[in-house]
């Protein structure tokens, strides 16, 4: 036996089922007893939420003790003998369970969570095989809590895992505990959905089949499915996740836990935006145009097709756009054949429109884990919970945990689900001018010079006395202060400026910057050369004659309208992916049907340039082929060397040695002030509109983050124009000489600055010209 | 708390339904507790909210405290539904609440609903016609154990309970007219 001396002061001796640990002080008997591998029946109890103590089914038997305890509310103390299976204990289990069974329903052969219950399991173990209840059971009223949880309340046995989830973690307060005693009932207030978008964690959460997945519903067992490896192919965090899979094709995914990245949780994009494999417009087999018209065909000829068309122009006229959700090793081929080719018209930035900043890595200067340690957060243009819903869930533990102060600069007042210290709301020019005035604000506050051209824009900016708080709060040497930049700043205009004043910010406060990654693998795109010499802009503005397009469509673009022009404007369009909308079929002329990164294996980087690799999951639908393989044939049928690959292992240990850069933020530059003589345009990618998945994911769609054709204005602009909710109305942006028109609904949202309007990306507006005409009616 | 303070600001629907009176109430409560712990000043808050609306709390007026105490919605639901003293359906103007907990139930709190149920015509749970009296589904033990049985009429303490003297109380119950002023 150890002598309690010897520990160290932070930790105590217990002993359980006569098993001695050293388990730090003040934790719970259930979490010592799961750190060493002894089970305790539990069902209210989950190490990422508070101890509500309430299910009462982990009762053990403590030495000296009268009577059995809950585990997971019992702290330990030095030298306390537990018992996990003595008779007290047993006996107070198995008491538990049959009052827990008295309600529950004998519905396990049609419910979605058999086999894979929770109570299923500990009932087997702790059980009666016959009930002695015999009076009629509680019966509960499902609602309708939107298209991604589907209730049976009738199964549920109130452990409230998901009450507490929801005010934890997400802080939506959308389920309570309604009623009193035995009539106890897990609802929402008045009937409402669940909006949270992290909500589909309470799927997992719930321990029966009250709360169970609505896409999957009565889809497959538990049994039936197999389980592979996923990375997040949304967001830039790089989620660990399983896909389970039937028959090849994966029907449902699920977090896996992963404490430095996605903890326990995932997004519900990250859950269900997979499900948008099967849209109408994937594309199962090769795809030629001939005189317009659309024909299947075999691969060679597809290949031949498409490689007569890239070889009819030469490779300065030759460009590839590429999204960003894409493998390494998809990256590291389309590089290394059309560097092969002498082609430098590549870019994977398609949502950017100020390139002034040179292509880099993002620049990050902290893990994940030390976002909860911050003391001051500044977002910088930035949706959080939306860009990257595990970085907002982060920002919102420190905000609660840590006492972090976190203020913003937006376009839009959104509401966080963490409190704001200062958020600074202006249109999308004005706002930079904020951001502006806190650099003017440190610059006083430390008596900085302000050199150089940064410095003489900051000059000219105003100094406000609010910033002046927010700014001593940022100079103070005791506070760890991190600004994340997001994907407003990525795509506004003025990037390039945004992140200068940003790095300005960060040296003159040592301040930690996170800069946010646009999509899965923008990070891999990156580092595997795909922002060659000439950006996406100047590739579509210029007189380009060929197109290879990799897994992208004209949503992608920062400017949709334009992209399509000067895709159908170019003599040829190779289009490599798995999906073809109406939009890129009729730009396209020969589609070859590539992989989801489900279905293809392949490494991916994230935000934090770290490689994850992923297994493929699926099978690779009809006549689709990896992208990989299908690049090395192309390079084979256009005679470039080196692409002997016979599996996918060669290229993953031929890039192995890469070098990463760590991404640094340029501070020079000539920096101009943006002007809009009507109104200021903010045009964002809705949650669930990100990339080619998400938008076709039906329940997602369904849900109330999906886009919209609502130009959101305030109302002051509503009253000054006469215009009312749901009103028709014109917005028309003038693009360098080209008129972009729709018709949209007005819907009055005083979120959005005054004099600003605000519309979902997917309208085709785009972000680099800011000023927009609004007249009433439809287009004339 | 893991609370997170509602940033939208909304009060369209606390200002149109909550009086300046049972606001002022709402903010007496509030200024009892810290600004982060507003939660404590639900159950006050929800006894003005009540006594504004005719006894009762419908939907729309639950949301209305939680809205003007910049709390979640359904922690007003939760507390109205769980204590015995908030309706959350339409009641009568008096509401008789007889305690049906261990030491009443030994002392006869049995016999005295009996009683009360025939005296009444209704069971417990239901509004008498007129809607001038609702007898409480089961009230729980309201710490007087010492008089039991007991019942509490509009809150107020009424102990030893005999049958001959629930029918004291109904009768001057009837003398009451509607509007809750004593009849003379």
């Amino acid at each position: 036996m150890t002598d309690q001396s010897n520990i160290p002061d932070n930790m105590v001796r217990i002993e359980i089922d006569d098993k001695e640990m050293i388990v730090p002080r003040g934790s719970m008997v259930i979490e010592a007893a799961d750190d060493n591998g002894i089970n305790i029946p539990r069902f209210c109890y989950h190490k990422k939420l508070s101890i509500a103590a309430n299910c009462r089914m982990c009762m053990v038997d403590v030495e000296k003790v009268p009577k059995p305890l809950p585990a997971c509310a019992t702290p330990v103390m030095p030298d306390m003998k537990v018992f996990t299976k003595s008779k007290r204990a047993i006996d107070a289990q198995r008491n538990v369970m049959e009052f827990i069974l008295i309600n529950h329903p004998l519905d396990c052969p049609i419910c979605d969570q058999g086999g894979e219950c929770e109570l299923q399991d500990v009932s087997m173990g702790y059980g009666r095989g016959i009930s002695r209840y015999v009076d009629s059971k509680r019966v509960a009223i499902d609602e309708n809590i939107g298209s991604l949880v589907s209730t049976d309340m009738t199964r549920c046995i109130t452990c409230t895992r998901c009450v507490r989830y929801l005010d934890e973690i997400t802080g939506s307060d959308e389920l309570g505990g309604i009623g009193r005693g035995d009539r106890v009932q897990i609802g929402t207030a008045v009937g409402r959905s669940i909006d949270s978008v992290m909500s589909g964690n309470i799927i997992d959460l719930c321990p029966v089949g009250a709360l169970t997945n609505k896409p999957f519903r009565y889809k497959a067992r538990a049994w039936e499915l197999m389980s592979a490896d996923g990375i997040s192919m949304h967001d830039a965090i790089g989620s660990n996740l399983y896909y389970h899979t039937r028959h090849g094709k994966i029907l449902r995914t699920v977090p896996k836990d992963n404490e430095a990245l996605n903890e326990a949780w995932i997004s519900d994009r990250d859950r269900f935006g997979v499900l948008g494999q099967d849209a109408q417009d994937r594309i199962l087999k090769p795809m030629i145009k001939q005189a317009g018209v659309w024909s299947e065909v075999e691969w060679p000829k597809a290949l031949d097709f498409a490689v007569k068309k890239l070889q009819a122009h030469d490779n300065k006229n030759t460009a590839v756009l590429t999204g960003n959700q894409s493998s390494n090793e998809e990256y590291h081929l389309l590089h290394k054949l059309f560097k092969s080719l002498g082609c430098d018209n590549i870019d994977y930035r398609l949502g950017q429109s100020d390139f002034s900043q040179p292509h880099r890595l993002p620049r990050v200067d902290l893990t994940l884990d030390e976002v909860g340690q911050s003391d001051q957060i500044v977002l910088i243009g930035s949706n959080v919970t939306h860009e990257q819903p595990i970085l907002g869930h982060r920002v919102r533990q420190a905000w609660l945990k840590n006492k972090a102060k976190v203020s913003a600069f937006n376009p839009k007042q959104y509401l966080f689900n963490f409190n704001m210290f200062h958020h600074f709301v202006a249109n999308q020019i004005d706002w930079v001018k904020g951001l502006g005035s806190l650099a003017h604000c440190v610059a006083d506050l430390k008596n900085d010079s302000l050199d150089g051209d940064l410095g003489a824009w900051i000059k000219s900016q105003n100094t406000d006395e609010n910033l002046n708080n927010l700014a001593k709060q940022l100079i103070n040497k005791d506070n760890n202060v991190l600004f994340i930049i997001g994907q407003i700043s990525n795509n506004h205009p003025q990037a390039g400026l945004i992140k200068a004043l940003t790095a300005w910010l960060s040296n003159h406060t040592s301040g930690k910057v996170y800069e946010m990654a646009t999509g899965a693998n923008s990070v891999g795109a990156e580092i595997f050369g795909m922002g060659a010499q000439n950006n996406v802009s100047d590739i579509l503005k210029s007189d380009t004659k060929s197109y290879l397009v990799y897994q992208a469509e004209t949503d992608d673009f920062n400017n949709p309208y334009l992209a399509h022009k000067s895709l159908e404007a170019a003599e040829s369009v190779v289009l490599m992916s798995s999906f073809a909308d109406e939009n890129m079929k009729q730009v396209a002329d020969v589609i070859l049907p590539i992989g989801l990164g489900s279905e293809i294996a392949g490494s991916y980087f994230n935000n934090f340039s770290n490689n994850q690799y992923c297994p493929p999951a699926s099978k690779l639908p009809g006549d689709t082929k990896p992208g990989w393989r299908v690049l090395r044939v192309l390079a084979n049928l256009l005679d470039v060397d080196g692409f002997d690959y016979d599996n996918i292992a060669e290229i993953t240990q031929e890039i192995e040695k890469i070098k990463i850069h760590p991404g640094h933020i340029n501070q020079d530059g000539k920096f101009n002030d943006l002007q809009a003589n009507d109104y200021v345009l903010f045009t964002e990618s809705a949650i669930y509109d990100v990339d080619m998945l998400t938008r076709r994911s039906e329940a997602l769609q369904e849900t109330v983050h999906a886009s919209t054709d609502n130009v959101s204005l305030h109302s002051s602009v509503a009253d000054k124009l006469n215009l009312e909710e749901g009103q028709e109305v014109t917005l028309s942006q003038d693009c360098d000489g080209v008129l972009i028109q729709e018709s949209l609904f007005v819907a009055i949202d005083d979120t959005i600055p005054d004099g600003a309007v605000y519309v979902h990306k997917c309208m085709g507006f785009g972000s680099d010209v800011l000023n927009v005409r609004l007249t009433a009616g439809e287009i004339i | 708390m893991y609370q997170v303070n509602p940033q939208d600001n909304d009060k369209t629907l606390a200002n149109e339904l909550l009086t300046a009176e049972t606001k002022t109430i709402m903010d007496n409560w509030l200024s009892k507790y810290p600004i982060d712990q507003r939660r404590s000043a639900l159950i006050g808050s929800l006894h003005a909210a009540q006594d504004q609306n005719g006894g009762w709390l419908s939907k729309e007026i639950m949301q209305a405290v939680a809205q003007y105490l910049e709390i979640p919605a359904i922690w007003a639901y939760e507390a109205a539904s769980f204590y015995s003293m908030f309706f959350t359906k339409p009641c009568g103007k008096h509401k008789i609440a007889i305690c049906t907990n261990i030491s009443c139930m030994l002392n006869g709190a049995e016999d005295i609903v009996a009683h009360t149920e025939s005296k009444l015509g209704i069971k417990l749970g239901e509004t008498t016609e007129d809607g001038h009296i609702t007898l409480v589904k089961e009230e729980e033990c309201v710490a007087a154990c010492v008089g039991a049985p007991v019942l509490l009429l509009d809150g107020h303490y009424h102990e030893n309970l005999t049958n001959d003297q629930i029918d004291t109380l109904i009768e001057e119950l009837k003398h009451h007219s509607i509007d809750g002023e004593k009849a003379q």
